[in-house]
């Protein structure tokens, strides 16, 4: 009985992927026969090959390649937020009135917000963005300024910049 | 031991298989993952990403009281179909006939004289329920062609 207990309480180390972001599309294949009857459907996630997932990478990222999304609209900055009760969520409305993009709560005339000139694509299937250094005493942000969260933004050719919203 | 004490050792050892059951069931525990085996498919707990599905048209053929039989011409690629692992149970659950591809079911199973079988399959790399599989009946709605 007590082998039993042992035996049930036992912890198995499970990927916890289904939790996780994982980028995918669904296909869904309908097979008609020589009449034009279905006969057969089947829908089934695809798999993003390397190529693939580069490929994705650059367009969404501001790495400099010629030939691709337009640079002005691709992610390539770090922006820092002061907003009390701040929390991530699926929409930018968190904190604040008009949500991360504008609202920050940090003082006019601090630009809280660095765009990376080149993200970096030099290890395959990803991005990196920085490092970027951020100042207190009115550089980026007011001596005493506590960060509750970082946001993520699109590139700006001007940097640093005040808010999310100015990189658009 | 004296019987006073075996007793206590055996509603003690009882309870910590009670509460054994009870945290392999709300844990990620070698004997929760083969409990979970067993029961019906949460299909809240799989990933969308992580099921196959998977349908063909079933056509009514004959009926003796409660038994259909349905003529099931394509059931050969739900049989075959790569990440079906067990797909030998259905085949047998539905006592697929190879030769006369028919398959038997209960006819209150059945929505219409044809209909479309669904079978929902867990891929084998699903952290919940992999290899699982439910299958049901729906009216047959014609799938427009582009």
């Amino acid at each position: 009985m007590l082998g039993l207990f042992a035996f049930m309480v036992i912890p198995i180390n499970v990927d916890a992927n289904e939790d996780s972001f994982n980028y995918y599309g669904m296909g869904t294949i309908v097979q008609f026969d020589a009449d034009g009857n279905e006969i057969y459907q089947e829908s089934v996630h695809n798999r993003i090959v390397d190529t693939g997932e580069t490929f994705l990478i650059e367009q969404s990222f501001k790495e400099g390649t010629a030939g691709e999304t337009v640079d002005a609209d691709q992610i390539a900055s770090i922006c820092l937020t002061a907003e009390v009760g701040f929390a991530p969520g699926e929409t930018l409305v968190v904190g604040g009135v008009g949500g991360f993009d504008t609202d920050d709560n940090i003082a006019g005339g601090n630009t809280n917000c660095i765009s990376d000139t080149a993200v970096s694509t030099a290890t395959p299937q990803t991005a990196v963005i920085g490092p970027e250094t951020f100042q207190s005493g009115g550089t980026h942000v007011p001596d005493g300024t506590i960060v509750t969260g970082i946001g993520i933004c699109q590139g700006s050719g001007t940097t640093p910049f005040e808010t999310c919203a100015a990189a658009q | 031991m004296t019987p006073r004490e075996q007793k206590i050792f055996m509603f003690v050892a009882i309870g910590l298989v009670i509460f054994g059951i009870y945290y392999s069931l709300n844990s990620q525990t070698l004997f929760g993952i083969f409990l979970e085996q067993l029961g019906p498919v949460n299909w809240d707990e799989v990933h969308e990403r992580n099921i196959a599905k998977v349908s063909i048209p079933v056509t009514l053929l004959e009926k003796d009281k409660n038994r259909c039989l349905l003529t099931a011409e394509s059931f050969d690629k739900i049989a075959n179909n790569q990440y079906f692992v067990r797909a030998d149970e259905l085949v047998n659950k539905l006592q697929y006939d190879i030769d006369k591809k028919t398959i038997v079911l209960s006819c209150d199973e059945l929505p219409a004289e044809k209909s479309r079988l669904n079978v929902w399959i867990v891929l084998e790399e699903s952290s919940n329920h992999p290899t699982k599989y439910e299958y049901f009946l729906t009216e047959w709605v014609e799938t427009p062609k582009e």
